[in-house]
């Protein structure tokens, strides 16, 4: 990436090493142990981050990091909070910081459900930050704490814009870390073409045919965009065309 | 005043989003003839479907839609990266979480200003920008505009800071631009305008503060 990455206004040197590490995180197994840290690097009681529609090659409709203990965790499978939980509900939807507190508790189901969230350590005060990606995925960053409300109506504002930069940067580890991404390529018109109509179920003569090209010439250029997308063969490379929506 | 209605929120209020696909229509299609898809007298693309955050100037007195505008993330799909890719043709990405980018201004051509003059629907909206970015933490927000926007960017005291270089897209030379987001951007915006107190609706309603407290003795209790 060139040019115009925006760095937070209140740029100091601890957030810039946070970032760094993010950064440095390349495997799973790092992306816990990681989350961890910035809890106790904020003081807080949770930090949870969820995915859904990442491109299909990793075959899973939903991606969970979280610092959540496993029986809060266990708790909220059995309970399908997956439906219920309005943090998800709307960070999936809107792309507005959310603070938990706007959160109508009036309803029975919803107020339960905070109330449980809580005795299993979840902390009553909740910011979470709505991730857009290029693909079109969508992930939630979501942070908790049960510093005294005073202090978190302080704390929260100013932490609006470290945390904007900080859900992105995570969202991007995970991408990595998962091996998702974007094969760094341009393909050419022709390249594309010939890739296309490969998709479609055309033999390279076939191809020649429609292109007015040689056989050999489709090959070439077959050859061409395989080597640029890393894929083993041409279906592998069809398949890297769908995944990073190429066509 | 103001909306800002996500997609969260779509739901509640569907009349003001038809009467903004309506709007586009009239302005895009039937005024400023750009290749855009209109249906059932409707303007509506396909970043209708990202999660897009609408602006939506209402007049308090009828109800009646005056002006919108479109903000999306520059980390997902947006138009400068998806349809104007040229207008950075250096190679340069507009990515960032703290930029969105703002597309379909629109006003009502009924409400149009006096020539020489700033059209109060116009420097709303922009205010509403600036309330919304604030309070998302950003520090930018991007736009692809023509010609005809740079006079009126420049008179509400919030000019664009040119990136790229323009490009003539069908009959209209295209630009693109940053524009500041901080507290003072939208005291001069609000200057210009007349809009001393903030013009978005709603996210006042969801600060932390009175809310919270709200959620604090319930949970407890």
């Amino acid at each position: 990436m060139t040019g115009f990455t925006a760095h937070p206004m209140g740029l100091n040197r601890n957030f810039v090493n946070l970032i760094e590490e993010v950064a440095s995180v390349k495997n799973q197994s790092e992306i816990r142990e990681l989350l961890t840290r910035l809890e106790i690097a904020f003081e807080l009681n949770s930090v949870a981050y969820v995915a859904i529609n990442l491109p299909r090659i990793t075959g899973v409709d939903r991606y969970v990091a979280a610092t959540y203990s496993k029986s809060w965790i266990d708790r909220y499978d059995q309970q399908n909070y997956w439906r219920l939980d309005p943090v998800l509900r709307e960070g999936f939807s809107t792309i507005l910081p959310i603070d938990w507190g706007k959160f109508d508790v009036s309803t029975p189901a919803v107020r339960t459900f905070f109330g449980e969230a809580a005795e299993f350590g979840v902390g009553r005060q909740g910011l979470s930050f709505p991730v857009r990606g290029k693909y079109g995925e969508k992930a939630l960053f979501s942070i908790s704490s049960d510093i005294k409300l005073s202090r978190w109506l302080r704390l929260a504002p100013r932490w609006i814009r470290d945390f904007q930069v900080l859900s992105y940067h995570i969202h991007e580890m995970v991408l990595r870390a998962e091996g998702i991404r974007e094969p760094d390529v341009k393909l050419t018109p022709r390249e594309l073409e010939c890739l296309k109509w490969s998709a479609a179920g055309k033999s390279a003569a076939e191809i020649g045919i429609i292109l007015s090209l040689s056989e050999k010439t489709v090959r070439f250029y077959q050859d061409l965009a395989r080597t640029k997308l890393d894929a083993k063969n041409l279906t592998h490379a069809v398949a890297k065309l769908y995944t990073f929506d190429l066509l | 005043m103001i909306y800002a209605i996500g997609a969260n929120e779509r739901f509640l209020h569907n009349d003001i989003l038809d009467q903004m696909f309506q709007l586009r229509a009239r302005v895009f299609k039937d005024r400023l003839n750009w290749d855009v898809t209109v249906m059932n007298g409707r303007e509506v693309d396909s970043f209708d479907d990202c999660d897009a955050l609408y602006l939506t100037s209402i007049n308090e007195q009828t109800g009646k839609l005056q002006g919108s505008l479109r903000l999306l993330p520059t980390t997902g799909p947006n138009m400068l990266r998806d349809v104007f890719g040229a207008l950075l043709s250096g190679g340069e990405v507009v990515q960032s979480p703290l930029i969105w980018e703002s597309s379909r201004f629109c006003i009502d051509p009924d409400l149009a200003a006096q020539p020489g003059r700033l059209n109060s629907v116009t420097t709303e909206l922009f205010c509403a920008v600036v309330e919304v970015g604030l309070f998302a933490g950003l520090e930018t927000v991007v736009s692809v505009y023509d010609a005809r926007m740079v006079r009126i960017f420049r008179r509400a005291n919030w000019p664009a800071e040119p990136i790229g270089v323009p490009v003539q897209f069908g009959e209209v030379l295209t630009h693109a631009g940053f524009f500041e987001i901080t507290p003072e951007a939208r005291h001069r915006l609000g200057v210009a305008g007349g809009h001393p107190f903030p013009v978005v609706i709603g996210l006042r309603a969801s600060s932390p503060t009175r809310v919270l407290a709200a959620t604090q003795s319930s949970i407890s209790a």
